[in-house]
C-alpha cells in the first residue's frame, strides 16, 4: 500500500489504478469511513504531509464516503482536513488522546467528528476502569470545546488475548461502563482485530469477540471491511462448540488459552 | 553423547530446517541427561521443573554457564523456531518464558557475580509514543536466552532516555521497537539524536515491530532490520561481529 502510494506520487498510473480499486473494494462492504494514513511512508514530516494530501486528492476524486484523517501527529491530521473538500460528508479525525488534546481543536474547525482513545498520558490503561476513567477526561475535553457526544467516537484499546487472559474482560466490561454513563448517543468503538494477535484461528476469535462487544454494547469497530462479515457475525451462535471455547477464553476463563490451543491441535475449532 | 531424552527427540521432529536441525542436536548431543531434561521442561512450559533441576544441578556443581547454555538457551532455540514456524503460539512462548525466568532467577546472581564477559550489552526500547510490548519483550526474551545483558527501557521511551541508558550501560547495541505506524518514524528521529548528540558511530542499531520494513529501516539509516524475535538474535549477532 505504502510501496503503491510512493510510486503514484511519482506518477505511476498502474499505482494509482490499484489505490483506487482498494478505495472502491473497501466502499462496497459498505463501510462509514475509510481510514487514511501514511504515517510510516517516511519519518521526515514534511515527506508524510505531502503524502497526506496527495492521498486524499486522490481519494476524493473518487470515493464516496468520508474520510479518516489518521495519524499520530496533529499536523499531519490538519494537512490532511485542509486538503479536504468536504463533498463525501463530515471526516473522521484518528485520533485524539490524552497526550496531544490539542487535536480536539480540529473538529469543530473542520466540521469533523473525532475517535477518542483510552490511552493515558503516561502509558496504556492496565485494567477497565483505567480505561473509563481516561475515556470520560477525553470525553470532558470534547465537551468542553462544544463537540456533540453524537460526533465522539470512543477507541476503548483491545489487547490480544494471548497476552493476558484479562484483555478480553477488561475492553468489553469498560464498553458496558461507559455504555451504561454516557448513554446511546457517543459512539464506542476498537480495534476489534487484535484480540486475536498472536493465536491461529483469528477469524473465528474476532468474530466471537465483535459479537461480545456488540452486546456489552459497542456500536462500531476499526475493522478491514473485505475480511469481516458482520452478518456472519450477527448470525454466530455463541454456544456453538467452537465459538463456545473461543468465548470462554474471551471472559478470561481459559490462562494462556491453554484449551483454545488444545482445541485448535484437535481439530475441533 | 546420544540425545537420550524422548521429550527432545520428539521435539526435535517439529524443525524441518535442515541445518538448524543440524545445528541444534550437535548441541544437544553435548548435553547430559540432566541438562536434556531441563531443555524439556523449558519448551513444555514447566516452570516448577525447571526451576527444580536448575537448584539440583547446582548443587551437583553444574556451572551456571553450562546450565544456562546446554539446559535453557538450548530449549529456548527450539521455542524460537516452533514459534516462527506457527507450530507454537504467543501464549506457549510466553509459557516457557517464565520457565526460564524460573532458571534465571537461580543462575542470575552466580552469573553476575562471575567475571565472565557477556555476549554483548544490548538496550531495548519502544520508542516515544508507542505504548506496545509484547514483541520487544519477545525479542528480549530470545535476546537474554541467547546469552545477551539487555537493559529494558520499556515503552514509550523518548530519544534522551536511549542516549542516557547507552552512556550509563556503555551499551555497544541498541533495539528499537514500534508498533504503529504512526510511531515508526520516531525510530528515525531518535538515530538523527543519536547523531546530534555525536553518540551514533558509538552503537549499532537495530529496528523491527509489525509494520516496520527492510526498506523503512535503511532510509532512517538503522544498521539492522529484524522481521521477528529469532532474526533478531541473528542481527544482534552479526552487528557485533559475533557470528
Amino acid at each position: 500500500m505504502m510501496l503503491a502510494i510512493e510510486s503514484g506520487m511519482s506518477g505511476s498510473e498502474e499505482a494509482v489504478s490499484f489505490l483506487q480499486s482498494e478505495i472502491l473494494a473497501q466502499e462496497l462492504k459498505g463501510v462509514h469511513f475509510l481510514d487514511l494514513n501514511i504515517d510510516e511512508i517516511s519519518y521526515k514530516q514534511p515527506t508524510q504531509i505531502a503524502a497526506m494530501e496527495w492521498l486524499v486528492d486522490l481519494y476524493q476524486e473518487i470515493a464516496s464516503t468520508p474520510p479518516s484523517i489518521d495519524s499520530s501527529s496533529t499536523d499531519i491530521i490538519q494537512a490532511g482536513l485542509n486538503k479536504y473538500n468536504g463533498v463525501l460528508g463530515r471526516p473522521l479525525i484518528n485520533s485524539a488522546a490524552l497526550e496531544r488534546v490539542d487535536t480536539l481543536d480540529l473538529v469543530r474547525e473542520h466540521n469533523a467528528q473525532v475517535v477518542v482513545t483510552a490511552a493515558g498520558r503516561e502509558g496504556m490503561p492496565s485494567n477497565s476502569a483505567e480505561r473509563v476513567q481516561n475515556a470520560k477526561a477525553m470525553i470532558e475535553e470534547a465537551l468542553k470545546r462544544n463537540i456533540e457526544l453524537s460526533d465522539i467516537f470512543v477507541d476503548l484499546l483491545v489487547f490480544p488475548i494471548s497476552v493476558d487472559s484479562t484483555f478480553g474482560t477488561d475492553y468489553l466490561n469498560a464498553v458496558a461502563d461507559l455504555r451504561q454513563e454516557f448513554g446511546q448517543e457517543i459512539h464506542i468503538i476498537g480495534g476489534l482485530s487484535n484480540i486475536s494477535f498472536g493465536l491461529p484461528k483469528r477469524k473465528l476469535i474476532n468474530a466471537v469477540f465483535t459479537k461480545l462487544a456488540i452486546q456489552n454494547g459497542a456500536d462500531g469497530g476499526i475493522i478491514d471491511p473485505v475480511q469481516t462479515s458482520i452478518e456472519e457475525i450477527l448470525a454466530l451462535d455463541l454456544n456453538d462448540p467452537s465459538a463456545a471455547i473461543a468465548a470462554d477464553m474471551l471472559m478470561g476463563h481459559d490462562e494462556f488459552c491453554v484449551r483454545y490451543l488444545q482445541a485448535f491441535r484437535s481439530n475441533k475449532l | 553423547m546420544p540425545i537420550t531424552n524422548k521429550g527432545l527427540l520428539e521435539e526435535l521432529t517439529h524443525i524441518s530446517k535442515q541445518d538448524e536441525l543440524q545445528h541444534i542436536t550437535k548441541m544437544l548431543e553435548k548435553t547430559d541427561a540432566l541438562m536434556q531434561q531441563v531443555s524439556y521442561a523449558l519448551i513444555c512450559g514447566d516452570n516448577e521443573t525447571v526451576d527444580r533441576l536448575t537448584k539440583q544441578a547446582l548443587d551437583e556443581n553444574y556451572e551456571a554457564n553450562t546450565i544456562l547454555d546446554d539446559g535453557l538457551i538450548a530449549g529456548m532455540a527450539i521455542v524460537g523456531i516452533k514459534f516462527r514456524d506457527n507450530i507454537i503460539f504467543v501464549p506457549e512462548v510466553l509459557i516457557s518464558a517464565r520457565a526460564m525466568k524460573a532458571g534465571m532467577a537461580h543462575l542470575e546472581p552466580i552469573l553476575s557475580a562471575s567475571d565472565i564477559p557477556p555476549l554483548g550489552i544490548v538496550i531495548m526500547g519502544t520508542v516515544k509514543g508507542d505504548l506496545h510490548d509484547i514483541g520487544k519483550n519477545l525479542c528480549i526474551m530470545m535476546l537474554r536466552g541467547a546469552g545477551f545483558v539487555v537493559h529494558d527501557l520499556g515503552v514509550d521511551t523518548k530519544p534522551e532516555e536511549f542516549i542516557e541508558a547507552i552512556e550509563e550501560q556503555e551499551a555497544s547495541l541498541i533495539g528499537m521497537s514500534a508498533l504503529l505506524t504512526t510511531t515508526m518514524p520516531n525510530m528515525g528521529r531518535t538515530i538523527e539524536a543519536f547523531e546530534e548528540a555525536g553518540i551514533r558511530d558509538a552503537v549499532k542499531v537495530m529496528v523491527g515491530g509489525a509494520p516496520v520494513t527492510q526498506d523503512f529501516a535503511d532510509e532512517m539509516g538503522a544498521d539492522g532490520y529484524g522481521k521477528d524475535a529469532i532474526d533478531c538474535v541473528d542481527i544482534a549477532k552479526e552487528l557485533l561481529n559475533l557470528k
